[in-house]
């Protein structure tokens, strides 16, 4: 069972990482537009 | 006869012909006959309808973007009307709305009109990328806005508005400073916070899971300490940083002197965590997962809330485009007359302005050349526009309808007669009477009570009874459940809201929604509030055996592109008719028009005009209902028929005034127009309180005369002089088309044009409160059997948890009902 030490090591790194890719995503604007995104990736305008 | 037989035989022609109709390519409308508008799109020949929509998909061809044209769900915009002046937003007074960013780059936010859907938005990016120093561009589809970024050394706001306006769109700035910024951080804020409690809860609750079982016998216990400490560690940022605006709430509350729902969640949550902590220390039980669950609840709730009274108040944005304030004037330096374009705050008293059909006037003044007709409806209420000759007085914010008017300008700035009614605006809102809120009324009490409970609780359990006190006090506070009781309102209003938005009602003030159910009172004004607001056509007199469709096709023809009030009545009539094609048209500006018709000289227009071309004409006369507009149409020496329009009224006011009375609500209609008009009005829709010919001073008065008498007076409106009665009634509700100063005032936008919303949210106000008690009920009754039990220390901390995550969810999904059944009934 020490492995539980190594666990929650992980844990707490992946939490960490996780959480500051979050904050990152929130300050670049990521959730700022929901809709246009999604649909913006049908659109191709690179034609042979 | 046989002359207007070879007549009918021509018109009826045309009309037969148009069996068969090509849609444009473009927006979807009606290709008229015999024209040639075309573009090639993907090497096809697609036809269009104007020279427009031409434009606009050349415009797409040309920069390779046809694939608008296979991803659209619906028909483009059609572009209407000539691309205005947008030099003039390169003005350097309208820098303060675009704000000039660290490095060299500016940013701007605009307003979009004509957004369809997804494909328009791409459309517009794309083609707005191209202009050279366009750094970045992104299209909100839900709230029609975009925000810009561009390089002002190299792109000018005027080209890249440009680029938009060729493909048929319209788009403004908008001043963005006062609200904008502030609402993307709040909302960015309490997403990090939400994010961040979510994040460390989850973890939390992992481990808390663990401790929940017999810690020896799972033999987890030998960890008990090292799993508390990591819980303690991964429950501090929840605790330090994103529950912070509960505290800071609560703070604000205590030094105002009253409670809110905000102290006994932040008791809760400090309470909690420190004796958790302390516990960690000293060994014994925690709570951190209490913590945690609570705080990422309540988070859930607020952004929630915050996000849909963001999407309600987005949508006012419009309202508050920048259009930049030029006016022609004309300068008689040395003998030559020169027009110069001036900014509206460089003019002076005295000073001479062109101003043109179809422009507002930017300030007051008296005509001196000229002869045209004004609208004033958004000052007056008065429905027709009115005749104005040199030496009348005209008002800034009316309408030039008809030809050039040449004024002298008597006021400006604070003395023009808009500024003066922004004064009234200002008096009658810090009059506005304040309703006491179901919740905040309860909560109070309840969160008084909840802390009584919990020191008797404390004292009971340490002093008398020797026992340890604080997981008492914590399950108290925890499971008194602040959650369900905070949650009961906001969770009803904010479904409510959402549904309202669906249906075309903007709830710009949450807590109006609560105030509608206690209203007594409706007041209506009569100009584009229960009437349409624009004229159409009652009835058509023909005067020859020629058919009337065919004099309305002849009619619609002839009007085509004008933009007078009658012209756009007399398209709207011909709807559906094919087109016909006129050469040879002459306007005469305030009189009438003629044009050739498949080789006949026709002529429309007023009595007068149309007297000067047939022999004997007989004056007008009204029919039984009062003044009417009216239009001739006349060929070859005769009289063909008269149309008869009038500003009608809206077509589901009678329903919507029904559903009301039905309520038990008692309704007037304060109107600015003449008192014959605005009785006939009152008479078809059966108000018995109808006042017509009064000035916004005079519709202040009289509801303050009613608020007097105790009534609770909701205020539906759209124009300037509506706008102190908006101000001052208890609700405050804006149609669709209202001016600026109405929607600056309202509680409740209408955003379609119809007044069906007004009935729609009474009821669903009457729901949602219906909906509010239950759940204020529920909350109630359950902590009134929970608490005890609590007290008795029958309950542990994480069951008081999990009572209250059930209990909310009750809440919430009592509150999503309101959503459905709204949904559902599709009206």
């Amino acid at each position: 069972m020490e492995i539980i030490y190594l666990l929650i090591a992980v844990s707490l790194v992946l939490v960490g990482l996780i959480t500051w890719a979050f904050l990152w995503a929130v300050n670049s604007g990521q959730f700022d537009n929901l809709d246009a995104p999604g649909t913006a990736i049908l659109m191709d305008d690179d034609k042979p | 006869m046989g002359h207007s037989d070879a007549l009918t035989a021509r018109l009826a022609a045309p009309h037969a012909r148009g069996a068969r109709t090509v849609q444009c390519y473009h927006c979807g409308d009606e290709v008229p006959r015999g024209k040639q508008w075309a573009a090639l799109l993907d090497g096809e020949r697609r036809p269009l309808c104007c020279a427009g929509c031409q434009a606009a998909a050349e415009t797409i061809a040309a920069h390779g973007l046809e694939a608008f044209y296979t991803q659209r769900t619906a028909p483009g915009a059609r572009p209407n009307g000539p691309t205005p002046d947008l030099g003039a937003y390169d003005d350097p007074a309208l820098d303060a709305a675009c704000p000039l960013l660290a490095d060299g780059v500016r940013e701007a936010h605009l307003v979009l009109e004509g957004l369809r859907c997804a494909a328009c938005a791409w459309l517009l990016e794309s083609n707005a990328r191209r202009v050279p120093g366009v750094l970045e561009i992104s299209v909100n589809l839900a709230n029609r806005q975009a925000s810009l970024r561009f390089d002002p050394a190299v792109a000018r706001l005027s080209d890249i508005l440009g680029a938009i306006w060729s493909l048929g769109y319209r788009a403004y700035p908008f001043d963005a400073q006062r609200r904008q910024a502030g609402l993307q951080r709040e909302r960015r804020d309490y997403l990090r916070r939400l994010g961040v409690a979510g994040l460390f809860g989850m973890q939390v609750m992992m481990v808390a899971t663990a401790l929940y079982f017999d810690p020896t016998a799972s033999g987890v216990g030998r960890y008990l300490s090292v799993l508390n400490w990591l819980n303690l560690a991964m429950t501090l940022p929840i605790v330090a940083y994103a529950a912070t605006p509960f505290y800071r709430g609560a703070w604000r509350a205590v030094r105002s002197g009253h409670l809110g729902m905000d102290v006994p969640v932040t008791l809760g949550i400090v309470l909690a965590f420190a004796g958790s902590a302390w516990h960690t220390i000293i060994g014994g039980a925690t709570y951190f997962d209490s913590v945690a669950m609570f705080v990422t609840l309540l988070l859930t709730a607020r952004y929630l809330e915050l996000v849909m009274q963001q999407r309600a108040s987005c949508l006012l944005d419009h309202a508050t485009r920048i259009m930049p304030a030029y006016v022609e004037r004309i300068d008689c330096a040395n003998g030559a007359r020169d027009l110069v374009r001036v900014a509206v705050r460089n003019l002076q008293p005295g000073d001479r302005l062109l101003i043109k059909p179809g422009s507002t006037l930017p300030v007051d003044g008296v005509v001196r050349v000229g002869e045209s007709s004004c609208d004033e409806s958004v000052l007056t209420g008065e429905s027709v526009p009115v005749p104005r000759r040199a030496g009348d007085a005209v008002l800034s914010g009316s309408v030039n309808v008809e030809s050039p008017l040449e004024i002298e300008v008597t006021a400006v700035g604070q003395g023009v007669f808009m500024a003066r009614i922004a004064d009234l605006v200002a008096r009658a809102a810090a009059g506005k009477p304040q309703l006491a809120q179901l919740a905040s009324r309860i909560a109070g009490w309840f969160v008084a009570g909840v802390l009584a409970v919990a020191v008797v609780g404390a004292l009971v359990h340490g002093l008398w009874l020797g026992q340890p006190w604080l997981p008492v006090v914590v399950a108290v506070l925890v499971i008194s459940c602040p959650c369900a009781l905070a949650l009961a309102t906001p969770a009803a209003l904010t479904a409510a809201s959402g549904a309202l938005l669906a249906r075309g009602v903007a709830v710009l003030r949450t807590g109006a929604l609560e105030d509608l159910v206690s209203v007594t009172h409706i007041v209506f004004d009569k100009t584009g509030t229960l009437t349409a607001g624009r004229l159409r056509l009652q009835r058509v007199i023909t005067h020859t055996d020629v058919a009337q469709v065919n004099c309305r096709q002849v009619a619609a023809a002839l009007e085509e592109g004008s933009e007078h009030p009658l012209a756009t009545a007399l398209i709207d009539a011909a709807e559906g008719l094919p087109k016909l094609r006129v050469s040879a048209l002459r306007n005469q500006p305030g009189a009438g028009l003629e044009g050739t018709i498949d080789g006949v000289r026709y002529a429309l227009g007023s009595r007068a005009f149309i007297a000067g071309r047939v022999a004997g004409l007989r004056p007008a006369t009204d029919d039984a209902e009062g003044p009417e507009q009216e239009a001739l149409l006349a060929a070859d020496g005769r009289l063909l028929a008269e149309f008869k329009l009038r500003d009608t009224i809206r077509p589901d006011a009678a329903a919507t005034l029904a559903a009301l009375r039905a309520a038990g609500i008692r309704l007037a209609m304060f109107s600015g127009d003449r008192p014959a008009v605005a009785a006939r009005v009152g008479a078809t829709l059966g108000i018995d309180d109808v006042r017509g010919g009064m000035t916004p001073p005079q519709k202040l008065a009289a509801l303050e005369a009613l608020q007097a008498a105790g009534a609770v007076v909701a205020v539906v409106g759209d124009g300037v002089n509506d706008a102190p009665m908006l101000a001052r009634a208890s609700i405050a509700i804006a149609v669709a088309n209202a001016a600026e100063h109405a929607k600056l005032n309202a509680d409740l936008v209408l955003l379609r044009d119809e007044i069906a919303g007004v009935a729609a949210a009474c009821e669903l106000a009457r729901r949602t409160r219906r909906v509010m008690r239950q759940n204020l009920w529920w909350a109630l009754g359950y902590n009134a059997v929970a608490l005890p039990l609590a007290l008795a220390g029958f309950v542990a901390p994480w069951l008081a948890a999990v009572c209250m995550s059930a209990s909310s969810l009750v809440v919430t999904i009592n509150a999503a009902r309101l959503r459905r059944t709204v949904a559902n009934q599709g009206v």
